[in-house]
This record gives structure tokens, sequence and C-alpha cells, in this order.
């Protein structure tokens, strides 16, 4: 360490020295009162680059490797060159300094000390070694050769460079001049083919170099073929009389320098090829427009005579020539340089370019992908590379590749605009520290419109070069080429996404139609003195809309309508579900509000989540016109009577949303002449042109109008037509059940105001012999009918049976717990309606009662209650659900309205 | 209602013959008074019991299960019902039930008695 210390201190006061000497020089020549006559500047000022660029490029190189002799090699040719100039401006200062002599003798011979370090480390370069232990002759010859021209310089008496000033050390030896010629001239030749040994050497091992030693040495060959070329160039230019040139050969000088820093400290060591190429690019563009320039002016001369190149007219339009011509000489310039000196460049660009025009044809993003990241393959090689895409949509995904939004790497690349060295950001970001860590060398943003679209980020090269400048510009080419290809490529995508989408739900809502229409009823049922009439109209998306008519016990038909939440395929799912729920429970239970806390139950394990369904369900007596009714939060139906329309109200939850929901039953009656609608919200939530809407108070009215059945539905829809007007995309399901009771009028013969109407409906509490309470009234009730004696006692049997079974073993004598007695007239029939409690078991089936058996002991003595009521009326029905039953007695009325002669039974 | 809608008088009419006077609503809730009534009139020499249902209010199923019981209790005295009163509601229901074949039905007191 201290020795490397030691090194550096050492290292760095050569330059410090040259420098010094420098100052020296300018101060002596500023102070100067006068120069010598002839003195030229130009030569001096070029030679600086010598004291001032050698000795810092030897103090780095020496400071960081002091085995390698170039760095102090380049130092004492910096001090070398120090001395030159300041004792070459000793010499040019009148009037004479003292010592200017010495100083005069010094100049003589100092340049070839120089050129012989020069030498050398050509030989050395770049890694302190020679060649081969050969090469140690050229090192001798140089040195040999320096010494011959110290010998031949320095003793003869006239000073090389500096006439008119006597040698201090001159002597003269007895053969004139001729013994210091030949040795001056030899040691000369023996330099030169030092020299030239030294740049043949770097030749033969550049051919030979790979990678990084190649790069290091094309540095060298590089500014070596700089400085001949000005030197070439220099020297004309002297000849020619343009002396001041000879800065521009000291410049050239200054490169080398430059080249062996660059190449030993292996900063930017591969922009070499850039530079070359642009060296080349520029050097043939400033010949070819020269000669431009030159052949307008000359044939503008020979076209208009002599007077015209005086005009400024004619340099100007040489200048236009030159500058008209500058791009696109400069274009076949640049190509055809790639072509010959940079194939691998030539043949990128011509791939990113071809590329460029296939991009046109490209528009599916996958193969635009994969092209994309194949011409990035086949161009620069690297060992790893992929493309992150910004999604369309910001909000959806923020960044590329799951790339936050606002991470820094984003806005950093998208401001540059150009491919980045992932180790030259400097950035406090997430996605930059992983790509880093995922060995990311470049990261190149890809632009289109000013928005960034992705990011293509590349790996290390397969060979281990880095990326030069040529290289992130051909990226840059491909990148802004690619960005709206990908970005247009992307909409595509996201269309053909639509599309497919659209497609599947198109399919999806034809299959949900199917199950849906599946579980429609094909007719309503045809029932006697009603009219019953249902409509399902679809909107577009399918809905959830259903309705049902479910035939029950006793004749009773269930009617449901309900309206799924959510469309399509999960609607009609639920929809299917409900339908075989409600089909399955509805002649089991038959009570309204049980059979809806039967679905709900059921329903909530098979719904999805917020989704729901609104179901009304009703049970229509069609003999009584009785209703009974419950809500699971659909709109209530409407009930046209005489006094006018009527909403029917009971109250529940929507079916699967909650556990142990409750409803409320409700009853009500449909008296001949009177119309019931249910109906969904697709008829009253429609909109019309204003976005009003269609609204209850319009269909109460309507419902009001008169019209039933058919002619009801058949109303609404023009009604809703013209309210919604021409064009009208419907919103959502229209779902409309109507029911018309036959008026009165059609029962031609029945008596006014004594058919299909309730005589009496009372209740009786449950206590033993209440059955004669029930009697009393039931016979009371029917005593308008004018029954004969014998069909009333009849019924008063029947009834008291029935009374005497729901009270004894519907109701088990518990006097809480009422009888429900129901009296009605309808069509022709009486009907006694008796209901109890003892739900949720079914009525046993007696055995006939057989008096014989009964008497041998093989039967109960008991048992006739339903065999007598069976043999009383002329027809029994029973029904129960899992509160109640129900026994209805049936006598038919004869045509007159009052009970006929009983049937005979067999 | 309670029992005492039922009340039934025995009388004999002779050694053989024993007379029921039915009275109300027979139904099951009259096993009792019936029974009691059936004490009185059973003697060991009685072959017949006459049912009197001129004034029967009611009768039902839980009735005539009574009255199927009482019948085989009286078969096994080998005695015979008979019953007169009926309206022809109750006939009917007698026929229906064929109780009629296993009690005698006649028009009048007089008429079960010659036959009893």
């Amino acid at each position: 360490m201290a020795r490397l210390l030691r090194a550096k201190t050492l290292a760095w006061s050569l330059p410090a020295l040259s420098l010094a000497l420098v100052v020296v020089t300018m101060l002596v020549l500023w102070l100067a009162p006068a120069w010598r006559p002839g003195t030229q500047l130009a030569p001096l000022l070029g030679y600086l680059a010598l004291p001032l660029a050698f000795p810092v490029v030897g103090a780095l190189v020496a400071g960081r490797e002091p085995a390698n002799p170039v760095g102090w090699l380049f130092g004492a040719i910096g001090v070398v060159g120090g001395v030159q100039v300041a004792a070459s401006a000793v010499v040019l200062v009148e009037p004479a300094l003292p010592g200017r002599d010495w100083a005069a003798w010094l100049t003589s011979w100092l340049d070839a000390v120089a050129l012989g370090g020069l030498g050398a480390a050509l030989l050395y370069f770049p890694d302190g070694r020679l060649p081969s232990r050969r090469w140690w002759a050229v090192v001798w010859l140089l040195a040999l050769a320096v010494a011959g021209l110290l010998v031949a310089v320095g003793s003869q008496r006239e000073l090389v460079g500096s006439a008119g000033i006597a040698n201090p050390l001159g002597i003269s030896l007895p053969g004139g001049r001729r013994p210091y010629e030949a040795v001056y001239y030899s040691s000369w030749l023996l330099l030169w083919a030092g020299i030239i040994a030294a740049v043949s050497s770097l030749l033969t091992r550049f051919s030979r170099a790979r990678g990084e030693r190649r790069q290091q040495l094309k540095w060298l060959a590089f500014a070596a073929t700089l400085l001949g070329t000005l030197g070439v160039l220099t020297i004309v230019a002297y000849y020619l009389g343009v002396r001041s040139l000879v800065v521009f050969a000291g410049l050239g000088l200054l490169a080398i320098p430059v080249a062996v820093g660059i190449a030993i400290g292996r900063h930017r060591l591969y922009d070499i090829d850039v530079l070359i190429n642009r060296t080349l690019v520029y050097g043939l563009l400033t010949v070819v427009l020269g000669a431009c320039y030159a052949a307008t002016v000359l044939l503008l001369g020979a076209g208009l005579g002599e007077q015209v190149l005086k005009d400024p007219g004619a340099a100007s339009a040489a200048t236009l020539v030159a500058a008209i011509a500058f791009r696109p000489v400069r274009r076949r310039i640049q190509a055809g340089v790639d072509r010959r000196f940079n194939r691998r460049k030539y043949d990128a660009a011509r791939t990113i370019e071809a590329f460029g025009t296939r991009l046109r044809r490209l528009v599916d993003l996958d193969a635009l992908i994969s092209e994309l990241e194949a011409v990035v393959d086949e161009t620069m090689q690297p060992t790893s590379s992929s493309l992150l895409l910004r999604p369309l949509e910001p909000e959806a995904a923020p960044g590329p590749g799951g790339i936050a939004g606002d991470d820094l790497l984003l806005s950093g690349v998208h401001w540059s605009g150009r491919p980045v060295e992932v180790d030259a950001l400097q950035l406090d970001s997430a996605a930059l520290r992983e790509l880093r860590a995922a060995g990311a060398r470049l990261v190149v943003p890809l632009i289109g419109q000013g928005e960034l679209v992705g990011l293509l980020h590349l790996g290390p090269r397969r060979g281990g070069r880095p990326y030069s400048a040529d290289d992130r510009a051909l990226l840059g080419d491909l990148a802004s080429q690619a960005a709206p290809a990908v970005r247009l490529a992307q909409l595509v995508r996201r269309q053909q996404d639509e599309v497919r989408e659209r497609e599947r739900i198109d399919h999806e809502l034809h299959v949900a139609q199917l199950i849906q229409q599946r579980f429609l009823p094909p007719a309503p049922p045809d029932l006697p003195g009603w009219h019953l009439a249902a409509l399902y109209r679809p909107a577009q998306a399918v809905g959830g809309d259903f309705y049902d008519f479910i035939s029950l016990p006793g004749g009773r038909v269930g009617i449901v309508v309900g309206d799924v939440t959510d469309k399509g395929m999960p609607a009609a799912l639920v929809m299917a579900t409900t339908h075989g729920i409600l089909r399955a429970e509805a002649p089991r239970l038959v009570a309204p509000h049980r059979v809806l806390e039967r679905a709900n139950d059921l329903l909530l394990g098979e719904t999805f989540e917020h989704m729901f369904v609104t179901c009304l369900y009703a049970v229509l007596d069609p003999a009584s016109g009785r209703l009974s009714f419950a809500n699971a939060g659909h709109n209530l139906p409407y009930l046209r009577g005489e006094a006018g329309v009527a909403e029917l109200r009971a109250t529940g939850m929507p079916l699967g949303l909650l556990p142990g929901q409750r409803y409320e039953e409700q009853f009500a009656t449909v008296a001949p002449g009177d119309d019931l609608l249910l109906y969904s919200d697709g008829l009253t939530e429609a909109h019309g042109p204003d976005r009003e809407m269609f609204g209850f108070p319009r269909l109460t009215e309507l419902v009001g109008g008169g019209a039933g059945g058919q002619e009801l539905i058949d109303r609404l829809l023009a009604e809703l037509a013209a309210f919604t007007g021409p064009g009208w995309e419907q919103e959502d399901d229209i779902t409309l059940v109507a029911l018309r009771r036959a008026p009165a009028a059609s029962m031609a013969a029945a008596p006014a105001g004594a058919a299909g109407r309730v005589l009496t409906q009372f209740e009786a509490p449950s206590e033993a012999g209440n059955e004669r309470l029930v009697i009393d009234r039931v016979v009371a009730a029917v005593s308008p009918l004018g029954l004969p004696q014998d069909r009333l006692e009849r019924l008063g049997t029947a009834v008291g049976e029935a009374a005497r079974n729901a009270i004894e073993h519907g109701n088990a004598n518990n006097p809480e717990l009422p009888v429900a007695v129901r009296v009605v007239t309808h069509e022709g029939n009486l009907l006694v309606q008796v209901t109890d409690h003892g739900g949720g078991r079914p009525i046993p089936e007696p055995a006939t009662p057989d008096l014989a058996a009964k008497l041998a002991g093989e039967q109960s003595p008991r048992g006739w209650g339903l065999f007598l009521i069976q043999n009383m009326v002329d027809e029994l029905h029973t029904t129960s659900d899992a509160r109640h039953h129900t026994v209805e007695l049936v006598m038919h009325l004869d045509a007159r309205g009052v009970g006929g002669t009983h049937k005979e039974e067999g | 209602m309670n029992q005492a809608s039922l009340t039934i008088d025995a009388r004999q009419v002779d050694r053989r013959t024993s007379v029921l006077d039915i009275r109300g609503e027979m139904t099951a809730a009259g096993e009792a008074a019936l029974m009691s009534a059936y004490a009185t009139a059973n003697t060991p020499t009685t072959r017949a019991i006459v049912l009197n249902f001129s004034d029967l209010e009611y009768l039902n199923s839980g009735g005539i299960g009574m009255l199927v019981t009482f019948l085989v209790r009286a078969n096994r005295q080998h005695q015979r019902l008979l019953a007169y009163g009926l309206t022809q509601h109750y006939r009917q229901i007698f026929e229906l039930t064929r109780l009629d074949e296993a009690i005698g039905i006649f028009d009048s007191e007089a008429d079960a008695l010659a036959a009893g």
C-alpha cells in the first residue's frame, strides 16, 4: 500500500514538474520584450500537448499500475516535453537570456528522446510487458538510436534548429561534418526503424487480439492513424504555406496519450467503434463536401467566367450545394462505412429495418412480442431480454410487468426517452433494484405518442462485451419503431378479448335463455270459470324472471311470479333451482308462507353471493275464489274488484338472503268478475324516452280499466309500447300473469246473492261438543239456499263430523286453537271448509268401517266419522300443510241453485 | 258441551223387554249415561232392549260407535236391540252403517214391543 502510495506521489510529481515547466515557458514568452525574428509560435503551441497530456495519463496509469512502464515512460516524455518547450522559449526570447546556448543545445536533441520513449511505450502497451523477449532488441535499438543522436547532435558545432547559436559543447572533428552526419543519419534511421518495429508489433498484436485487448489496441491504432493523417496533412499544409495548421499536428499528438489513457483505464473502451465510425464518416464527408464545394465553384467559374469567382454569390451557391448534399451524402457514407467496416452494426440495422417493415403487418401482440425479442436477440445477443408491457388501463395494474405506477424507474426512463444503462441509473426504485438483481444491463423504454408503452430490459451480452453507443442507438430506433405497433397490438388484443367475451356472454345468454324457457309452463292451466293468461318477455340480456302454475290438492292452483337478481347463467341456474324447490314443496306444504319459508331455507345454500330471488306465491282455490298468498319481496299483486283496485300486501324478505325468515300469510277473495294481476318490475321500471318510469300509478290505473286475462296483458303491452316509444330496448324481463274470474252473469241460473259468495266465516274454540255450535251456524248460514231438509241434515252431520275431527284430532281439544269454518257457494256448489291446526302430518286413510267386523271384535267399534262425511256430501277434499289441515265438504246445488237429490251411494 | 246433554231413562216393559228413552245428543260423551241406563234395564230375564230415539236431537259417529259397543255387549247377553222413533235422516244413517241390520228399526214402540 505504502509502495503504491509512493508510486502515486512520484507519478503525479512528473506532471506537476511538466506543468511547472510549461508555466515557466508561458511566463518567459509573456514577459519577453521581443522574439527572435522569424519565430513561429504554432509548432511550439502544438508541442504543448507533450508536457500537458502525456504526464497526466502517465500518472493515471503509473498510479494504478506502477509496474507498467508505459505510465513512467509517458511521465518521462512529459517532463522531456516540458524541458523542451521551456528551452525553446528561452531560445526565442530577445534580448538573449543567459544560458540561451545551453537551451538551444537541449532543444536540438530532446525531441529524439521523446520519440524514443514513445516508441518504447508502444512496445510496452498496453499491459507493460513486451510481446516477447526478442523485443528487448528493439528497446535497445531505440536506446542506441537516441544515444547516437545525442552524441551526433550534441557535439556538433552548429545546433540543429537554432541557427546562429553556437553549441557550448561543440567540438570539431577532423573529418569536418561528415562523421557527425554519418552518426546523425544512421541514428535517425535506427530510431525510425525501432518505431516502425514498435508500430508493426502493435499491428500484429492488434490483428491477433480479441475482446478487450483488441479494443485497447484499437484505441491506440486509431490515435496513431489520426496522428499520422494529421501529420501528413500538416506537412502538406506547411509546404503549401498554411503554417498555422501545425497546431493540428500537435493536437494529433494529443490523441496518443488520450487513447492510451482510455485503453489502459478501460473507461469507455468500447466506444472506439463509434468513434472510428464517426471519424471515418465525417472525414469522408468533409472530403466529399469539400470536393463538391470546389467542383461547384469551378463549374460556375468555367460557365460564367472569372468574375463570378470574385462574386460572393458563387461561394454562397457552393455552400448551398454542400449544405443540400450534406444529409443524403452523410447517410450514404454512413451506410457505406457501416457495410464495409462495421458489418455487425450494418446487419443489425438491416434487421431492425426489416422488422420495421414487418411491424406494419404484425397486429397480434404475442407474435409481435416474440418477433421483437427475436430481433433484440439477433442484433444484440443478450443473455436474456424481456419486454414488460404497461397495461392499457393504468388503474388495472399500474406499471408494466407489475411495476408500481409511481416507481421512479418509469418516469426516469420515460423522461430519458432512450436506452439507459442500468448501472448509470441512480434512482430510489424498487423496480430498478429488482432489475439489477436480475442482472439487467440495459433498460429500453418503448414510448409511443409520448406515452410509456413498456420496458425492454436486456441482460449482459453473450460475449461479455458491453453495449456500445451504437447498440444503444439501434435499440432506441427499434424501440421507437416497435412502441406504436405494440400499443396498436395491445388495442387489437383488447378488442379481440372484448369480442371473445361478448361471444362468450352471448352463448351463455343463449343457454340461460334455453334453461329459462324450459322452466316456463307451456300454457296456463284451464280452470273452469277462470281465464288465466301469462306473458314472459325476456330482455335482450336474459334476466331472471319466472312464473309458474302448480296444481295442488283439492283442485287448488299455486301461482308463482318471481325475479332473480342478476342476469345470465347464474340467474338462470338460481331460477331453475327456485322453480324446482317450489314445484317440490308447494303440493306438500300448500300454505304459501310455508312454501316460501321452505324455499328460502333451501335456496340459501344454492344462490351465489349477492344474489336473491323475489317471489310472490299465491294459492288459488278456483272453486271459491279464495286466494292465500305470501310475498318474498316481490311486487304487490293487484286485485281489481267492485270497490276498485287494491294491492295485496304481505310482508317478507326476498328468498336466499337470510336464514330462518318468516313470511306472512294473507288472504283475499277473487269474486266473480274480479281481476288479479301478478307482475315483475320489468314493466313498472321501464323508462320512457325522457327517463320517466312507467310506474305503479299508471299500472294501477290500467288494471282498474276493466280489462282482464289476456286482454289485460295486451292492453298493458300496448300502453308500454306507447309509453316507451319506438326503438326502445327492453331493459329487464317483463312477466305478467293475469287472472280473471268469470263474472256472475255467466252463471245464468244462479240466484243473485247466492252464488260465489262467502256465506259465513267464523272460528270456534276447540272444546268437546262445540261441533254442535258449528253445525248450527253453518245450517243457519246456508238457510238462504233453501236446501231440502234431508240435504241440510246430511250437511249438518258431515259438518259436525268434520268439526269434531278438527276439535278432537286436529286441535287435540285445545281451546286455544280455533277451528276455522268457511261456508262458500261457488258455481253451483256449496263448500264448507273446516280448518284446524293439525298440519304437518297426513290425515290417515281410515279403513272402511264394517259393522260385522266390528261386532266380531275385528275392528274398533269407532271410526265412523269420515265414512259418514263421505256419504253425507257430494265431494270431500282434504289438504294439509305444515300447520293446518283443511277438510272441504262440497255439496252440489241443482240448476236452481239449491241442493239437488242426493247421490245414491253404492 | 256437557254430559247432561244426553239423558237416558230405562223402563222395564216386561221381564223380557226394557225400553231406554234417549233424550238429547247421542255422542261418545254419553257413554256413561248409556251404560248406567243399560245396567238398570238389564235383568237376567231381559231378552230385548228397545231404544227410543223419539227425542234424539243429535247422533254422530261417536254415538254410532257407542251403539256398536252397546250392540256387542247386548249380543253377548243374547239380547236383541230394537229401535224406534228415528227420523228419516238417522234412519238413513242406520241404513248406511248397516246398523239397521243388527238393530231392528220400527216406527213405534208398539211395533217394537210386538216384534220383541
